[in-house]
């Protein structure tokens, strides 16, 4: 009996702990989608992703300022001095539980792209 | 008043909100009174007097037909102010009821501001407490690196926690929001959206049968 409440605490546990170590991962994997995007923008003035932000904006000078998860999304804000902050909205696809360990940077999809002045 | 009708009339106040007013923590305060003045016209509020083991006989309310409305009253705000649940393949800062996304955090207390979407953190905040209590606020901390965001998950999700069915606690959700993030430039709601006695005494019609609210807009 008391083997049996052991394992069940120790599987518990494991799956939590498998599960944070997803979302984490998965953190550094939004981290990097979205300063590939922005530096793909930079690349690619004619993209339709780039004409959602005006087209003077210099785009090198941003640098990630925050990064927010909720409901599987990720929202990563931008900032830039003198240019105002950049939200990026990634889509994790493979979802909550263990799932985000099989997320990869493709399966982070880009929802939204906005300039806020 | 449908769910659709009730939600699109909360995207178009927090819509106008958004383009009028500066102070981010007053906007929010006010799309959270709009929310619950919109979410209780659901049922009516019943008052109930109960005999206590002393004999006294205290007054309780409870929203009428055994609904509760804060779950509706908490999906409202987040259609709004989040964006759609991952449920319905749409999500954050998506969805018809998504109000748009507001940098800023004028009139929060100085150590919960950042340049970024506290609004719609400070929501976040108060959903994960209601649905997921502290083990979902431990969570969301712990994914935290931002102290103000960190800080202000801390401050927000008790107040969800606490949050209950209870008619007058939801009533005092938007003040309680206020006391939890304001400073004092972040002031009361309108009048109107207030929790008054006679609110109590006098419920609104009930525009719908409460059956309507539980289909989702297509």
């Amino acid at each position: 009996m008391k083997r049996r409440v052991f394992a069940t605490i120790g599987a518990i546990l494991a799956f939590a702990l498998i599960a944070i170590y997803g979302v984490f991962r998965e953190k550094e994997l939004a981290i990097a989608r979205a300063e590939g995007i922005l530096e793909q923008l930079s690349t690619e003035p004619s993209s339709a992703e780039r004409s959602q932000i005006p087209a003077n904006l210099p785009l090198k000078s941003f640098e990630l300022a925050d990064t927010d998860y909720f409901d599987r999304s990720w929202q990563l804000w931008f900032d830039s001095k003198s240019s105002g902050r950049i939200l990026i909205t990634l889509h994790a696809d493979r979802g909550i539980g263990v799932l985000p360990l099989l997320n990869s940077l493709d399966t982070l999809s880009l929802e939204g792209i906005e300039h806020h002045p | 008043m449908t769910e659709a009708e009730r939600r699109l009339e909360l995207k178009n106040f927090a819509a106008t909100l958004f383009k009028k007013e500066s102070n981010h923590c007053q906007i929010l305060v006010d799309i959270y009174a709009k929310a619950t003045g919109l979410a209780r016209s659901i049922t009516p509020i019943i008052p109930m007097e109960m005999t206590s083991m002393s004999g006294s006989r205290p007054t309780i309310y409870k929203w009428a037909h055994g609904r509760n409305v804060t779950n509706a009253l908490m999906d409202d705000l987040k259609a709004v102010l989040i964006g759609s649940s991952m449920r319905t393949g749409e999500g954050r800062g998506k969805g018809p009821y998504f109000a748009g996304n507001i940098a800023g955090a004028d009139g929060f207390r100085q150590e919960l501001r950042d340049k970024f979407n506290q609004i719609q953190h400070a929501t976040a905040g108060v959903v994960i407490g209601y649905w997921h209590g502290k083990i979902g606020e431990w969570f969301a901390r712990l994914l935290e690196d931002e102290p103000q965001d960190d800080l202000l998950y801390e401050q927000t999700a008790p107040v969800g926690i606490w949050l209950s069915d209870n008619p007058l606690d939801f009533l005092k959700l938007p003040n309680k929001v206020r006391e939890a993030i304001g400073d004092n430039t972040c002031l009361k709601p309108q009048p109107i959206l207030q929790w008054s006695p006679q609110m109590l005494a006098n419920p609104p019609p009930t525009p719908g049968l409460w059956e309507r609210e539980t289909k989702r807009p297509k």
